[in-house]
């Protein structure tokens, strides 16, 4: 692997990382409260949180590893413009599409919860 | 180190990376997970769960692993040793393919965990021989 295609894969890897981040810091104090509330055991929390965090991590390696850079040392530097951006559609994808199904789960995790918290 | 050598070298190594990867996930869920199986109303199947967990990460992110084929549109090992760029193309493919797989596998503990807590053991009824107690 060249020094530029190394480069590029490294720059879109640390572009999926920060995203990942920046997901958690957003969502993350909210989600603890949200289970916290629903679930009444600290270590269902911890859990569901640490779930959250390894779910959006694996999902931005999926889509930062699946992405190839094996372009020529001569090729123009949009090109690998390209190439990250292509990959970071990836990692939005994978992102979507696990964001999807924990959304799902919390809210099926609230509702029943809830429904037996009542009884 | 020839074309050939390194498909061996690396094919190992993703393969027990994929074993590293799963274990972490495993070390960084099993306290949580132990913990919440204190309180399962089900304590057979929190047993069972609890013992049940490094299995259920470990075969998804073997499965990711074996599931990526060199056998693409090289048909002959020769034709996939010739070209070290389609080498480095399967190794990565098999990572990402470990991690969606590991993905997929933690949303489904993350359901079973769900459905465990609110499953009722069966209790014996008030006056009963084994009658759930329906109220």
């Amino acid at each position: 692997m060249s020094p530029q295609n190394l480069a590029g894969f490294v720059i879109l890897l640390a572009l999926s990382l920060a995203l990942t981040f920046a997901i958690w810091a957003l969502v993350s104090k909210s989600l603890e409260s949200l289970l916290n509330q629903a679930l009444k055991l600290p270590d269902g929390t911890t859990f569901y949180l640490r779930s959250f965090l390894i779910g959006l991590l694996l999902a931005a390696f999926a889509g930062g590893f699946g992405t190839t850079f094996n372009f020529k040392p001569s090729d123009p530097f949009m090109e690998y413009v390209w190439r990250v951006a292509a990959g970071l559609q990836e990692v939005c994808q994978y992102f979507f599409g696990f964001l999807l199904g924990y959304l799902i789960l919390i809210t099926v995790l609230v509702a029943v919860l809830r429904a037996k918290h009542e009884q | 180190m020839s074309n050939e050598q390194y498909l061996i070298v690396s094919y190992f190594f993703v393969g027990v990376l994929s074993t590293v990867i799963a274990m972490a996930v495993y070390a960084f869920l099993r306290r949580p997970l132990a913990g919440l199986a204190g309180v399962f109303p089900n304590r057979n199947l929190a047993s069972v769960l609890r013992k049940l967990f490094p299995a259920g990460l470990l075969l998804p992110a073997l499965a990711g692993f074996l599931s990526v084929s060199y056998h693409g549109c090289h048909e002959s090992y020769q034709s996939i040793i010739a070209d070290r760029s389609y080498l480095v193309d399967k190794n990565q493919q098999q990572i990402s393919t470990i991690c969606f797989f590991l993905m997929l596998a933690v949303l489904v503990w993350g359901v079973v965990v769900l459905l465990s807590l609110v499953t009722q053991p069966k209790q014996p009824g008030p006056g009963g021989d084994g009658e759930p107690n329906r109220r």
